[in-house]
Parts: C-alpha cells; structure tokens; sequence
C-alpha cells in the first residue's frame, strides 16, 4: 500500500518534469501565465496610490494563479491532439496520478514565477514581507491548488480556445472578487459569499497577512486549510473526468 | 525465463508449439459500438504466448479498435479483453504493465530529445534505474538511432519517428508487443528493418506479437495465424497457408510455348487433369488437381506438339486471394491495395 503509494509519487514526478520541459515555454503559457499579469500589475500600479504592501501580495496571488492554472489546461488540450497522452493511459498509471503528476508540473511553475516577481519588486518599491516564511508557504499552498483549477476544464478539451476562453471567463472576473483590489469585505454580500466560495480570495488574504505580519494565526490557518479542501476537490473531480474521457 | 532459454537452445523444434501453452491475449465477445455505428462486432479469439498474430483488414473493418479495446485505450461496449492474464479494465495496471503499444501515428514527445522520450518511458514504466540507460542505450542500437539519441523528435523523418515509436514500447520488455500498421507508409528500407527486427524480437525474446495490417504480403510473411477483419467481423482465422488453399481449390501452372497454336487451349482442356486453361500474354494458365505430377504430362505434351517449353512455373494461391474472397473487396479497392503493397516478392514461384 505504502510501497505503491510511493511508486505512484515517483511516477506522478516524471510526469511533472516530462512537462516542465516540454511546456514552460510554450507561447501559450507564456502569454496566459506571463505577460498578461505582468500588464495587470502596471494597470493598476501606474497612477494609483494602492500601498505597494497591499498591491504586491494581490499581483503575487494572481500571477501563481494565472501561471498554475494554464500549464495544464495547454498541456492537457495538445497532449490530446497530437495523441501524446494515450501514451500515460496506456501505461501502468492509475487516472489519479496522471492528473497529479500534470498538477506538480504545474504548481512548480506558478511557485516559481510568483517568487521571481516578488523577488524582482522588493528592490524598487522597497517593498519588505514580515514573515517571509508564512509568505512562501502561501504561495506553495495558493499554487498547488490553483495548479488544479485548470484541469477540469481542459481534459476534455481538442482545441486550445476550448480550454482558454471558459477558462478565462472564470478567472477574469475572480481578479475582481477576490480582494485584490477591492477588499473583501467593502463588497455588497452577495459577493462577499461569491468570494468566499472561490479559492483566489483565501491566496489574497493568506499573502497580504504574511506580508503586512498582522497574522491571526487561525484565520491563516483556515486560508490553508480551505485551499487544501479545493486543491483534493478539484484533483477528485479532474480524475474521474479524466477517467470519463475514455471512450 | 526458463522459456526463452529452452527455445533458444533447440530452435529446430518448434519450441513454441510444444513449450507455450498460456493464452496472452483472449477477446470474449469483444464489442464496440459508436452511436448506432458497430465498429467491433461479437469477436472472440485468442492468441497464444510467444505467437506470432496478424489482423489483416481493409480501412475502417475495426482493427485499431480492436487494439484500443486490448490496451485499455477504449471501453468495449460488451465483452472482456484478456491479456497476460490480466483483465484489462478490472486489473489495468497489472495488465499494462505487460503490454507494449505502437499506436496507429507515432505519438512522440516532439519536443524532447529521443534519449528523454526513452528516459521518461522508462520511469512510468517504472524501469529500475540502473537498467534504464542500458536498456535505452541497447534499443537505440537495436534500431539503429544511436547517432541521433540527442537530437529533439522533431527533426526525425517518419520512418524514424517509426522506429522510435516501437523502441519505446519495448523499454520495460513487455511479454507482448502491440503493434498498429507499423510499416504503413513508410519506404520499402524501413518497411523492411522494422519487419526484421520485429521477427527477431518474436522468435529470440518470445515476445507474443499482435499486429494489425493492411498489406496482405505483410501477414503473410510474417504471422503465424492471421485473422482477417472486415466490417468489425472476423471473417476467417488461421494460419496464411491454409487460408490461400481455403481460397483456391486447385493448383495453376503457367507456361509458355516458343509458339502458340490454333486452339491449343481447346486441346489441353481435352486432357483429362486439366480443369480450365486461360490465355495471358504469351502465357497459358492451366487450372489442375495435382501440379507434381502433371508437369510431366505437360513436357510430354509440348513434345508431341512439337512445342518448346520456354518457361514453367507452379503458381501458388495467395493470401490475397483469400483475403478478396472473405472481404468481398471491389476490384477499385484490390487496386488500391496492389499500389500500397510493398514491392520486391513476386507470384510465381
Ligand atoms: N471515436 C470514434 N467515433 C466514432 N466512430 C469511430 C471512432 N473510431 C472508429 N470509428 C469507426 O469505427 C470503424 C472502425 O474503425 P477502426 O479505426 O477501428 O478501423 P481500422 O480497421 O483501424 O481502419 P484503418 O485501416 O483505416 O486504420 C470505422 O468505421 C470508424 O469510422
Ligand atoms: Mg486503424
């Protein structure tokens, strides 16, 4: 049991790293993950003065999401066209693997991304994280379940818009709700239990209280714990859709 | 184990016949139907470890199903898959661990090099790691790819592609290897190398071989039992030469005279042996019983008439004739089929 849980983890790791190679540079990721929260950020940086020790941890949860959350969708989607991922149902791996290996590929990529920027900032806004610990442990955390945002919607998908653009209607709007630049709790509650239903709002609020160091300690820990609770839903969710693509 | 070593030592007996008794692969019922479509119809067949087994069948009779449903790439509608054993839905992993597939396309990582392709199977295939370099190392000389193992996929021709596709189901040794047109469209030197070499794994590894083809010289040559496909039906299973004598009942000669007389052929078929004659060319096709024995009579013949015999040849029935009589092709389609056989093995004999 213990033996093939671990076996099934050296598998899912391959998997991570086959697309790491293949897919960290793919255009598509590049402008989904990359340049497009890079404009947000001057979008809203530029002529307003939001404190940067708000603004950055709310530019740093969204570039983990967008990062994490299109590495698959693209992956996913031209893994099914050029027939690659008959090879993964093919061999000796059960569905949820797959789906777990696609999400470390993924969470890595959102991970990293996210700490160069807030590596690159902190020189020019002087810009500083009080507890840069909790503040790496958020991202960790925001990544991997922002890696199984994603998957849902790709695996069914043949054609990359299939995938980006009801990907995109989802996580547009969340930039908005979720309390990146508006906070949380100044919104009308419909809203308000409209942001409490999505994962970006816990990522936001885990980073700005890591940020600014005025933790409440259980108030981050239920941050973790309810992007935990959407990481294995949306893992359970994606497996046995996967599982249902076989014809 | 033990096996291999067994065949190896005595190749002039036929060590599979006698030695393997296990079924790899069963189909029970085997059934897929798309929409109101049956692409796969109620099959059932078996084959045998270490055996070497053709599906021959024209476009869309259903044999990439057929081989989807085997490897767990496709839910059969109704029916089991068997194979090593293993029911390939109720224990799949068990079942694909066994197994080696080389799909219909070459699917390969493009983007990586072929050594990464090789790497990466090897690791989801859970190959130990100090074997994976060696064994990688072994099929890129195997099939001949050594000199590229750095380069990206991209950049390989298709042939090559070919020959990397089946490397790649063969690094975790699997007991059968499935092999999907494996030769289709690629030129008469890589038809042949992947041919050889897919020989050689049946006959020196005993890797149980199960390939679908539409070249009929191709089940020929190469397969121990062939069943031929269409329509999703198995319309015969047996081995190749059994199937060509089912097709044809009789025996033809073809012969050519240095002159051909007036109702010559009128003439022959007054001999008592001869069934029919038909003219072809300068050549005349003699339909008979028993060829051994009626070259004789035809030599006397020629004597007698005062005819010089310029060339004699025993015909012998082909594999696609069984093929065009089971499937019932029409002769647009036999044309087709004659310009996608690969070339070089002639009819007579
Ligand atoms: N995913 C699918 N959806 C609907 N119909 C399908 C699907 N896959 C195959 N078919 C149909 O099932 C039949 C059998 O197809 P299959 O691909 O198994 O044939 P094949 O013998 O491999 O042919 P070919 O020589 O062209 O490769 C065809 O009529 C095909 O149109
Ligand atoms: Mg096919």
């Amino acid at each position: 049991m213990v033996n093939s849980f671990l076996e099934n983890l050296i598998q899912a790791i391959s998997i991570a790293k086959k697309d790491a190679k293949i897919y960290y540079f793919k255009p598509p990721v590049i402008m989904f993950g990359i340049v497009f929260p890079v404009f947000l950020y001057f979008a809203f940086s530029i002529g307003r003065r939001v404190p940067s020790a708000m603004l950055i941890p709310g530019i740093a949860a969204i570039i983990t999401f967008f990062g994490s959350s299109s590495i698959e969708a693209v992956a996913f989607t031209l893994e099914r066209r050029t027939g690659t991922l008959d090879r993964l149902l093919a061999a000796p791996v059960p569905f949820n693997t797959i789906i777990l290996g696609k999400s470390f590929a993924s969470f890595a990529f959102g991970f990293i991304l996210s700490l160069i920027f807030v590596i690159t900032v902190i020189p020019f806004t002087g810009f500083t994280i009080i507890n840069p610990i909790l503040f790496v442990i958020g991202v960790a955390i925001s990544s991997l379940t922002f890696a199984a945002f994603g998957m849902p919607l790709s695996v069914y998908a043949r054609e990359l818009p299939e995938t980006m653009m009801p990907l995109n209607v989802i996580r547009l709007p969340m930039i908005f709700v979720c309390g990146v630049f508006i906070p949380v709790e100044t919104m009308p509650i419909p809203l308000q239990i409209v942001a409490y239903l999505l994962p970006l709002t816990y990522s936001v609020d885990a980073l700005r209280q890591a940020t600014t160091g005025s933790i409440i300690i259980h108030t981050f820990l239920i941050d973790m714990v309810a992007l935990i609770l959407f990481f294995i839903a949306l893992q359970m969710l994606s497996t046995r859709m996967l599982k249902k693509t076989i014809p | 184990m033990k096996k291999r070593n067994e065949a190896a030592r005595f190749p002039i007996l036929n060590a599979k016949k006698v030695i393997c008794l296990d079924t790899a692969i069963k189909a029970l019922e085997l059934t897929k139907r798309y929409d109101d479509k049956l692409a796969v119809d109620n099959i059932d067949f078996e084959v045998m470890e270490g055996e070497f087994f053709g599906m021959l069948g024209p476009n869309g009779a259903g044999k990439t199903t057929t081989i989807r449903m085997l490897t767990g790439l496709t839910k059969p509608t109704k029916g089991k898959a068997i194979v090593a054993r293993y029911d390939v839905y109720r224990e799949s992993s068990e079942a694909k661990r066994r197994l080696g597939l080389v799909p219909e396309i070459s699917n390969l990582y493009n983007e990586l090099t072929a050594w990464d392709n090789l790497m990466f199977m090897a690791e989801l295939y859970q190959v130990p790691k100090s074997e994976r370099a060696k064994r990688a190392r072994e099929l890129l000389e195997l099939f001949d790819l050594y000199d590229r193992y750095k380069q990206r996929v991209m950049k390989f021709s298709k042939g090559l592609k070919r020959r990397l596709t089946i490397a790649l189901a063969l690094v975790h040794s699997p007991e059968i290897l499935f092999l999907d047109e494996p030769t289709a469209g690629l030129d008469v030197q890589s038809s042949r190398m992947i041919r050889t070499l897919i020989k050689r794994l049946n006959k020196e590894e005993n890797t149980t071989i199960f390939l679908t083809t539409h070249y009929i010289e191709e089940a020929d040559e190469l397969c121990q039992r062939v069943a031929i496909i269409n329509k999703g039906r198995i319309v015969a299973l047996d081995n190749p030469e059994k199937l060509k004598i089912a097709a044809r009942g009789e025996s033809v000669i073809e012969v050519t005279f240095d002159k051909i007389p007036n109702r010559i052929e009128d003439e022959l078929m007054h001999m008592d042996y001869i069934g029919n004659v038909t003219r072809h060319g300068d050549k005349l096709r003699l339909f008979i019983e028993d060829p051994s024995e009626d070259i004789l009579s035809i030599a006397n013949f020629a004597q007698m008439k005062g005819l010089k015999i310029i060339s004699i040849n025993t015909l012998k029935p082909t594999l696609e004739e069984a093929f065009i009589e089971l499937t019932g092709l029409s002769p647009i389609m036999i044309e087709r089929l004659e310009q996608m056989k690969p070339k070089g093995r002639g009819r007579s004999g």
